[in-house]
């Protein structure tokens, strides 16, 4: 019998359309769902929800929910983390501080100075977690949805035994919506994405075998509806010549090109029509609007009287937990570190390449290298990353400074000594939160 | 619907299988299949066994025949090739020559003079066959079955680069065998299995996390076991690993087995006690290439009754991945294969671009090799001195420098066990001259 831990099961609505989607698989529907979190109230509502989605399948799986971490775990095969470290409370100063030095952050959630601390603040959570699964379950598999997704895997690959795998929507929600562009069934669509998460390219890109990036090449550059969607990576697109995954607003924080000057921010990062164009502080609004109504969406859930479907959405968790209990094998994205995966990133670093899920567990496909106009924008982040990972690992106050220095929207915007100078308030606004650190002066 | 062409059809048993696989194969059922051979009455067989499923299943494929390369290939999107340059009288060289000079071999289509001259031969008609492809099926994907797998793979990818993947049985029918030993269900064995063809290891033999591999060393205590697979067993033992292909053609790929005609008849042939050794003679020299022999005068009996229907269509696929593979392209349901590649940093301890055997995953990406990282560094050294003779041998088969083969033949384990450098020269001279007919690549032999 399969035992499935989620920590952070409060993310309500997360964990039940997995569990939802865990349990239309045979080798599943008697599995051991064992929910933890911090916040009892969210952790109830999580629980109820499982509980309803068991009882209206007729499931023999069993729930059970948690605040102790290490009891959850104990003897889990599968182990799905969706957690976030810090209120809003805390980290709004990740995009509120750099914005009093002109630097305008959209979500921040990733990389650049907001995603660096981001990063420091969860590390140490991710590897108390990861030690618990040492003791208590040592071959039980991790699939991470926190972000920063790199840092965190990243720093769990080299620092503990657990074996892990980073998962995100948005190699296969970008390729849907390339799809839709041009036309084309999904089911006809075949792609090779690789990079780094959320700043993965498009390799190939095919439909029913042919190359369909001169359909999309005319999509975007003749079609105005189309261009408006995504205007900075179809900007990307049209001069780096392959797309790039995650939303125009990810991506207009990843590089020097849109967001250094007001008058590129309302160029490029305003008025586009996809779901974050690039807005100041988007991520804040989202999750202030959530904080105050999660609990009516949860009731209404709860409440509705249509039958809730039972149907398999698309969590593809769900499909990589089945393939390796012995279903049907899955490729999926996945973040891995790269042993011999792609030769133009930094080896051993966190890459997000194609994987196969089987019963022989995880296996990533060597990609070889990344056409040079890529690799030359995606290292740049893959060694501030690793910079920064070091610098969690070893609370070296210094290190954090000089990754953050080589972020290229923060160098396009600040010189050296504002640079330090922001960091150091952040530093002192996070020093709570930063307990391997024992001096936070740059 | 695709277009399956299979060069060197008249192999008709194998023809008949592997086409019975893609027949049983639901998204496969109205492909167009092209057989071509040089031998228009072998070929005229396997087109009738072929039709004869078709019609028998009510299927909607086609099935074509060819004697011309280039018109089986026209627009196809898989080339199977599955040929034998020279045949038997080729084959019979390979081996009779190399006897006269003390050179022992069992099966002889892999590595030692045999698998050399077996390369020279083959690689120019595939090489061929490649630039057929690049002007009538561009996009077509090359599975090559044709032996030495190594070495025609090699030269595949270093002359043209064409997208191909080698394929063979050993890894599957070994994990099969090795999952009876322990009577453990094939369908609930993972493992990984690398290294070189026919000299693959499993470095990983599970059940779920289950290391299986302290049942396999029990199993190998047990006299009948031993008597199936000597060889192997022996390698196990004193290497740590279980190798991929039949212990007679591993006696031969190393130097400690059969230096001697009274070592292989006095100590190695009495150690294959069990009858599953009957197709390569239980070690005997010369073994396997007897075996194709009577084969050949079995084919028309099994023919025979399979077009009067007295034998039952298989309602089964074969263990081949020939199907697995070209499903998972044309639907893009995953596969997970052992195929050979070229080591493009699959493979760290072994040699760049030589051809390795790793898991592959196929998919409607294609074939997707997997790194596997290191290998131990006992049998990565053991995996080196087959690669270096298959690296010589592409040198000479791509260049016709005659040297590279005498190098080649020099370098090999167990004809550098037996001969001296100058009996060798005299050995290798003589197989060039006896196969000038299928070395094309050599100039010089061509003028004298």
């Amino acid at each position: 019998m399969t035992k499935i831990t989620f920590i952070g099961a409060g993310s309500f609505e997360f964990t039940r359309k997995l569990v939802r989607d865990l349990l239309t698989f045979p080798p599943l529907e008697n599995a051991t769902i064992s929910l933890m979190d911090i916040d009892p109230e969210r952790l109830d509502f999580a629980y109820e929800s499982v509980q309803k989605i068991i009882g209206l399948g007729n499931y023999p799986a069993t729930v059970e929910a948690t605040l102790d971490r290490a009891e959850a775990l104990r003897g889990a095969d599968f182990v799905v983390v969706t957690i976030l470290a810090g209120s809003i409370d805390v980290w709004q100063h990740d995009i509120e501080i750099p914005k009093t030095y002109g630097i305008d952050t959209n979500i921040g959630d990733t990389r650049g100075p907001s995603g660096i601390f981001r990063a420091l603040r969860t590390i140490p959570v991710m590897l108390d977690i990861a030690r618990d699964m040492e003791r208590v379950c040592p071959d039980a598999l991790m699939l991470n949805y926190t972000n920063p997704m790199v840092m965190l895997c990243r720093a769990l690959q080299r620092e503990t035994s657990i074996e892990l795998t980073g998962l995100c929507h948005s190699v296969q929600g970008t390729a849907e919506m390339l799809a839709r562009w041009i036309g084309a069934p999904m089911a006809e669509i075949t792609y090779t994405c690789a990079g780094i998460n959320h700043m993965a390219w498009y390799l190939d890109y095919r439909w029913n075998g042919q190359d369909a990036y001169p359909l999309l090449c005319r999509a975007v550059s003749e079609r105005e509806d189309v261009y408006n969607e995504e205007i900075v990576r179809n900007e990307m697109f049209l001069h780096l010549d392959y797309y790039v995954t995650e939303s125009s607003g990810h991506n207009s924080e990843y590089n020097w090109w849109f967001r250094k000057r007001p008058d590129l921010i309302k160029k490029y990062c305003l008025d586009g029509a996809g779901w974050n164009p690039g807005e100041y502080a988007y991520i804040l609004k989202e999750y202030r609007k959530r904080e105050t109504g999660w609990r009516d969406e949860a009731k209404r859930w709860f409440a509705q009287e249509t039958p809730i479907s039972l149907e398999c959405g698309h969590e593809y968790a769900a499909h990589i937990i089945n393939a390796i209990v012995g279903g049907e094998p899955f490729g999926f994205n996945g973040n891995v570190p790269n042993d011999g995966l792609i030769d133009n990133l930094p080896a051993h670093a966190c890459v997000e390449v194609p994987v196969w899920a089987s019963k022989k567990g995880l296996e990533p496909v060597r990609v070889g290298s990344l056409p040079p106009q890529c690799a030359m924008l995606t290292n740049l982040s893959a060694q501030i990353e690793e910079m920064a990972v070091e610098a969690a690992l070893t609370g070296n106050p210094r290190l954090v400074f000089q990754a953050i220095a080589h972020d290229p929207l923060t160098a396009a915007v600040l010189s050296l000594a504002e640079i330090k100078a922001m960091v150091n308030d952040m530093f002192r606004q996070n020093r709570d939160y930063l307990p391997q650190f024992e001096h936070v002066e740059v | 619907m695709p277009k399956i062409t299979l060069i060197g059809a008249g192999s008709v048993v194998f023809t008949r299988n592997l086409c019975s696989d893609i027949l049983l194969t639901p998204a496969l059922q109205d492909s167009t299949i092209a057989l071509m051979d040089i031998d228009p009455e072998r070929l005229a067989q396997a087109q009738e066994l072929v039709r004869v499923i078709v019609e028998r299943r009510g299927l909607k494929a086609r099935v074509e025949a060819f004697t011309d390369r280039r018109e089986a290939v026209r627009g196809a999107d898989y080339v199977i090739t599955t040929f034998q340059q020279g045949g038997l009288e080729a084959y019979a060289l390979d081996i009779e020559i190399p006897l006269r000079y003390g050179v022992e071999q069992c099966v002889g289509d892999t590595l030692g003079p045999g698998g050399v001259f077996r390369a020279l031969r083959t690689i120019p008609v595939l090489l061929d066959l490649c630039r057929d492809m690049a002007e009538v099926a561009p996009t077509a994907l090359l599975l090559n079955y044709v032996n030495p797998m190594a070495a025609n793979c090699w030269a595949i990818d270093r002359a043209t680069g064409w997208p191909h993947v080698g394929l063979c049985h050993s890894v599957q029918g070994t994990g099969e065998m090795l999952a009876g030993w322990i009577d453990v269900p094939y369908d609930e064995v993972v493992y990984k299995c690398a290294g070189i063809n026919h000299q693959a290891f499993f470095l990983e033999f599970c059940r779920g996390k289950e290391d299986l591999y302290p049942l396999i060393r029990a199993a190998i205590e047990r006299d009948e076991i031993y008597a199936q697979e000597p060889v192997r067993i022996d390698l196990m033992k004193h290497f740590g690993y279980f190798v991929t292909e039949s212990s007679g053609h591993a006696s031969e790929y190393v130097p400690y087995f059969r230096k001697t005609a009274a070592m292989v008849t006095e100590e190695l042939v009495p150690r294959f006690k069990d009858g599953v050794n009957d197709w390569f003679d239980f070690g005997r020299t010369g073994g396997y290439l007897r075996h194709c022999l009577k084969r050949l005068d079995e084919s028309r009996l099994v023919y025979e009754e399979m077009i009067a229907g007295d034998t039952p269509l298989p309602t089964r696929r074969t263990h081949e991945y020939g199907s697995y593979i070209i499903e998972a392209i044309e639907t893009n349901q995953p596969a997970r294969i052992n195929g050979n590649v070229p080591n493009r940093n699959l493979i760290d301890n072994l040699p760049s671009s030589c051809c390795v055997e790793v898991p592959c995953l196929v998919d409607g990406n294609g074939i997707q090799p997997t790194p596997v990282g290191a290998l131990p560094p006992q049998l990565a050294a053991l995996n080196r001195t087959n690669i270096n003779v298959q690296e010589l041998t592409v040198e000479a088969a791509l260049t016709g420098n005659g040297e590279a083969v005498h190098h080649a033949v020099m370098l090999d384990p167990l004809t550098a066990a037996v001969c001296t450098l100058p009996q060798i020269r005299a050995m290798v001279d003589e197989l060039l001259a006896a196969q000038t007919q299928w070395l094309p690549q050599f100039k010089e032999l061509q003028t004298k």
